[in-house]
């Protein structure tokens, strides 16, 4: 159990975080807030990249900067932008990955196989790899942090700069890792998480705004998001989340709490959710 | 039901029984040299410069390359000196910047600070490395250069000086990565050359640098060496932030 007690950040004068306490257990759990909201922050003090200000993180009860080694041994981590050596292949990279993580060649050799099929590397695994795709890094990234069979997986904005199509193959890829362990996943893309994520974490002015599962965040919108033909004035108190396109044309996705003239009630998606929590000027 | 008073330690005498317990159950930390071979024996030396072979490559160039230039230098000034006590570092110098730089550029610097093996035990390691090798080939370098200078000063004394000169930049350039962001990388190499700049703009200070006897050097060297252990020391045991450069974008 990883356990994160009222953590603040601080750059400076610049509050990053502020009281943040959370609890993970094995499961995927989705970081989802706009860039800038303290995501990044939070991944790299729980990869002890930075420390806390205040508070402390906590796996199974000790400090994980006191635990050292340890930690990172039972850590996988992809960060935001995966770092490789374009002239090597990926089996050699992950061949280096493996000494760093202290895994025993031979061992390593059988793991390096079995995750380059899982990420469909296999056919390319001994081809260099500055001819890569940014989604054929990424699997390569997802291998490496992957290597140790981590206890905690944590990945950092995973599928910015990747097409559908390869957003779509990460994200079962995922799925299909999360197994018994806690996976932590930072976005702002909400369909990143939506259908994988069992937990949904927050952040609002810089502190923790809710950790809860999809269900719930999207029921605190119930009966509060309609659509409206589109060209449809907004009155006070009706607030503009999307436009798009319904059955019958162009449609506004609106959130008030009063249902207005010609409006059909709408069941809210998360990222209904995710534009009213962060709808701009919100009181 | 028993009334009697149990004795309670003072507060000195609860510390000393704590700290007889911590004693006992924390076994000592290991010295930092055994650490270090503890590191090299794990990861093996391909791992410890792997990715670094190119920027190795480009270092022996640059360095064969400051020859001529040195060599030029002496010929202007009059004196090896002031050349020997630029350049002597050069090698050094160039291998820390340009792995270091590789690594950020590569985004690989953070990213190993996660992994089960220190970085700061890795990076130390190859300071070690780049050090030995700049050690290793001062002595031809000298050599060289005595032969080509008319064995105008013992080849002792140039070697004393070459390797007092090494052994401060390396201690400069540990000292210097307390310093956060790319300052901590550049300060040094800054530093060495505007020092170095010195005695070659000013004949006074060069005529003061080549009167310097030989166990002088001897002694800044040994003084650099053990500056630079003990930093070395430092830099792998201090809490420090992997991801500072994060904070710093």
């Amino acid at each position: 159990m990883l356990s994160v007690e009222h953590v603040t950040k601080k750059y400076g004068q610049f509050t990053a975080l502020e009281d943040i306490s959370l609890t993970f257990t094995p499961g995927v759990y989705g970081l989802l807030a706009p860039n800038g909201a303290g995501k990044t922050t939070l991944i790299k003090m729980l990869t002890t990249l930075l420390f806390p200000t205040r508070g402390q993180i906590l796996w199974e009860g000790e400090d994980i900067q006191a635990l050292g080694a340890e930690y990172r041994g039972l850590l996988g981590y992809l960060p935001q932008q995966f770092g490789y050596y374009p002239n090597y292949t990926p089996r050699h990279f992950l061949r280096y990955a493996a000494a760093l993580q202290c895994i025993p060649r031979r061992e390593a050799d059988g793991r390096i196989d079995q995750l380059l099929e899982t990420v469909g590397l296999r056919d390319i695994a001994d081809k260099k790899m500055k001819k890569f795709s940014g989604g054929m890094l990424q699997r390569v990234g997802i291998a490496v942090a992957m290597l140790n069979d981590p206890q905690l997986l944590i990945l950092d904005e995973p599928t910015a700069g990747l097409d559908p199509r390869e957003r779509v193959r990460f994200r079962n890829l995922i799925h299909a890792l999360s197994g018994e362990r806690i996976v932590i996943l930072s976005t702002h893309i909400v369909s990143d998480i939506e259908t994988i994520a069992g937990q949904i974490i927050m952040f609002r002015d810089h502190r923790l705004y809710c950790c809860d599962s999809p269900a719930h965040i999207c029921a605190q919108f119930q009966g509060q998001v309609f659509q409206l033909p589109a060209g449809t004035s907004l009155a006070p108190g009706q607030f503009l989340l999307s436009e798009g396109q319904g059955a019958d044309g162009p449609v506004l996705r609106v959130l008030c709490e009063m249902p207005p003239v010609n409006g059909t009630p709408v069941t809210p998606g998360l990222e209904d959710a995710f534009l009213a929590i962060y709808r701009e000027g919100q009181p | 039901m028993c009334n009697q008073k149990i004795p309670m330690p003072t507060e000195a005498e609860k510390q000393r029984a704590i700290a007889r317990i911590l004693d006992v159950s924390l076994s000592p930390r290991p010295s930092l040299g055994r650490e270090l071979l503890e590191t090299l024996r794990a990861v093996g030396v391909p791992v410890l410069f792997f990715g670094t072979w190119d920027c190795l490559a480009l270092s022996l160039l640059i360095w064969a390359l400051s020859l001529l230039p040195a060599l030029v230098l002496a010929g202007s000034t009059g004196s090896l000196a002031p050349a020997l006590f630029l350049f002597s570092p050069l090698l050094y110098a160039a291998l820390s910047l340009l792995t270091g730089w590789k690594d950020l550029q590569t985004g690989l610097w953070e990213w190993t600070w996660t992994f089960r093996v220190s970085a700061r035990m890795v990076a130390a390691l190859r300071m070690l490395g780049f050090g030995g090798v700049s050690v290793l080939l001062c002595v031809p370098a000298n050599w060289a250069l005595w032969l080509l200078t008319g064995q105008e000063r013992s080849f002792g004394w140039m070697l004393a000086l070459s390797l007092a000169s090494l052994f401060l930049y390396g201690a400069l350039s540990l000292l210097c990565q307390r310093l956060r962001g790319p300052a901590g990388w550049l300060a040094a190499p800054v530093c060495w050359v505007l020092l170095g700049l010195v005695p070659l703009i000013w004949p006074r200070a060069a005529e003061w640098l080549t009167a310097v006897p030989t166990v002088v050097f001897c002694l800044l060297a040994a003084a650099g060496i053990t500056m630079y252990l003990l930093e070395l020391r430092r830099f792998c045991r201090r809490p420090m932030e992997g991801g500072v450069s994060y904070a710093f974008r």
